[in-house]
């Protein structure tokens, strides 16, 4: 049960994102997702970012995030691109939470996963499944990050070269921040039997945590911290900075999380009737 | 000399407070096709899903092909139809069927020809580029059926495998089920005992959670022992009596009312022609029906043993 081949994972998460494109949850997620940015890309292609460079624009990312979070945005770099980093990074939950529901949650109640157990592994289809949704979100992060990027250079009129550093990392930390996401969803949906359920499942755990830290850090902040780190989000601020060495940071935070929400989804998946 | 393909000793399953499954012990030998039945809530899924390792047991130990349900070991050696297993919603069912032959270690290739060969084989090869939801239950159950001979599995566990087909497609069904007993041994969990009667040679009966019996097909219908009569209508209450005449006749059972089922055991040591004795009593008596059969119906002996 344990044995983990990678052939096997290899043919598990082709499958899986084959099917994912072809789902109607995969489908209504990339539909959702493209509307959402094209949206966005619409009001950004007007040059609406450009005045968040100004002092008065930075007073008011400082005030709502950090003001050296501000000053690393939008000093010497393309507000369009930075704008879009910021967006992307603020709803990295909700898009991430809702793609990556269904791991395993609806083959564990249409009972599909019947016809996978006689042939592979549970920790195969457990890891596959984490992979799968990976890459899918991995995939839609990095189709609108070029698409951002090239908005960059034509709005922000800066040269493609110049941006390409910048895409790059925005790229990567955005999947990078999605990744615990997706484990957490690995946990929720290995004890649930619909990815609707596990969908609200997660959100609701999110959420939750969300409204407790701010309850209990009016008077009690370090507890509210300590809090914190008990949903994905915890590499927020490091992310926003956009800065190489954030990443590095975040990338070493980031595997705990996986580990954590990996293992107790695993533990019950392995446990669980099917 | 034999080898034993399933075993389970103490086998218990609890659902919450529910014991479904209490104590069951067996052995089930290599190249044996093997019925699993029993009345509704008598256990029978959830000792076949445990067998697959769909379900994890509360108390005792299961060993298929010598290793755990679960054992990677044993992985694409034993394949299973389940009842209520539903394929993926918008994909075509012969790249279902690839997928999962390749998920079986075959190239894309293999796996493709694999599953034109098994949808042939299930008469079901023109509905390959339908999605599920476009086929008929019956359609779908073969596809299903032919998921479970994807390969050359050691061990084949079907629940259900004619359920919801019609008689032609029942027969073509039970005689590709035949013809890979040839090769491998065959688990049966069914409602329909004469399936089981036609097509297993062991039986394992189930009742309230427990191993009821576990024996030849042969031995349970009592072949050589017992004639059973599908009358014209219910036999008389002292429909006995006319068999009196013949000591070779040990005893004479009737159906329920509604049956017309007359079944008249005997001891054919006794008097060899003790078969046309009764045939010959019953066209004296102005009894007139319907079939005769050699021995007990599966479907009497197990209601008898199980009601």
């Amino acid at each position: 049960m344990t044995a983990l081949r990678l052939a096997t994972v290899k043919v598990l998460v082709r499958h899986d994102v084959y099917y994912a494109l072809r789902s109607t949850r995969g489908l209504l997620f990339l539909v959702f997702f493209a509307v959402f940015w094209l949206w966005l890309f619409s009001k950004l292609a007007g040059g609406g970012a450009q005045w968040l460079a100004n002092p008065e624009g930075s007073f008011i990312i400082g005030w709502l995030f950090d003001p050296q979070i501000a000053k690393s945005l939008f000093v010497n770099r393309s507000a369009t691109l930075s704008a879009f980093f910021l967006l992307a990074v603020s709803t990295v939950p909700m898009f991430v939470l809702f793609a990556a529901s269904d791991q395993t949650a609806n083959d564990i109640g249409s009972k599909y996963l019947r016809f996978l157990t006689p042939r592979c592994n549970r920790i195969e289809i457990y890891v596959a499944r984490f992979i799968g949704a990976t890459v899918l979100v991995a995939g839609a992060y990095i189709a609108i990050t070029l698409i951002a990027t090239l908005m960059a250079v034509w709005v922000d009129q800066v040269s493609f070269v110049a941006v390409l550093a910048d895409a790059l990392l925005v790229m990567l930390s955005l999947i990078v921040y999605a990744l615990p996401f997706i484990a957490l969803m690995s946990l929720c949906s290995v004890v649930v039997g619909s990815a609707g359920l596990s969908a609200l499942v997660g959100i609701s755990v999110y959420v939750v945590v969300l409204v407790v830290v701010a309850v209990v850090g009016i008077n009690l902040p370090t507890v509210a911290d300590t809090v914190a780190y008990l949903i994905p989000n915890a590499t927020k601020p490091l992310v926003l900075r956009l800065q190489w060495s954030s990443l590095i940071q975040t990338l070493m935070i980031v595997p705990v999380y996986i580990l954590v929400y990996g293992l107790i989804g695993w533990r019950i998946f392995a446990r669980r009737d099917i | 000399m034999s080898q034993t393909v399933i075993s389970t000793s103490n086998l218990a399953k609890n659902f919450g407070a529910n014991q479904a499954l209490k104590s069951v012990s067996l052995t089930v030998e290599k190249g044996t096709t093997t019925g699993l039945v029993g009345p509704n809530g008598a256990g029978k899924t959830t000792l076949f899903s445990l067998l697959c390792g769909f379900l994890k047991p509360t108390n005792g130990d299961i060993k298929v092909l010598g290793h755990n349900p679960d054992s990677p070991v044993i992985r694409s050696q034993v394949a299973i139809l389940p009842q209520d297993a539903a394929l993926l919603k918008s994909l075509p069912v012969i790249k279902q069927l690839s997928m999962l032959a390749e998920l079986q270690g075959m190239s894309q290739s293999a796996a493709r020809s694999e599953a034109v060969r098994v949808l042939k084989a299930v008469n079901l090869l023109d509905a390959g580029n339908q999605i599920p939801e476009r086929l008929s239950h019956g359609m779908l159950k073969r596809v299903l059926i032919a998921q479970a001979f994807l390969g050359s599995p050691e061990l084949i566990m079907l629940d259900e495998p004619t359920a919801g087909l019609d008689p032609n497609t029942s027969d073509a069904i039970k005689a590709l089920i035949r013809k890979m007993s040839a090769s491998c041994t065959i688990i049966i969990s069914s409602h329909n005992l004469a399936v089981i009667e036609d097509l297993c040679q062991q039986i394992i009966i189930l009742k309230k959670g427990e191993l009821y019996a576990h024996q030849a097909v042969a031995e349970l219908t009592g072949r050589t022992k017992a004639l059973t009569f599908k009358l014209e209508a219910d036999p008389t209450d002292n429909i006995a009596d006319i068999f009196k005449s013949i000591s070779a006749v040990t005893a004479v059972k009737t159906g329920q009312p509604g049956q017309h089922r007359l079944v008249v055991y005997f001891n054919e040591q006794q008097d060899p022609m003790v078969e046309v004795e009764i045939i010959k009593c019953l066209a004296m008596a102005g009894v007139q029906y319907r079939e005769m059969v050699r021995g007990e119906r599966l479907q009497d002996s197990v209601a008898d043993r199980t009601l």
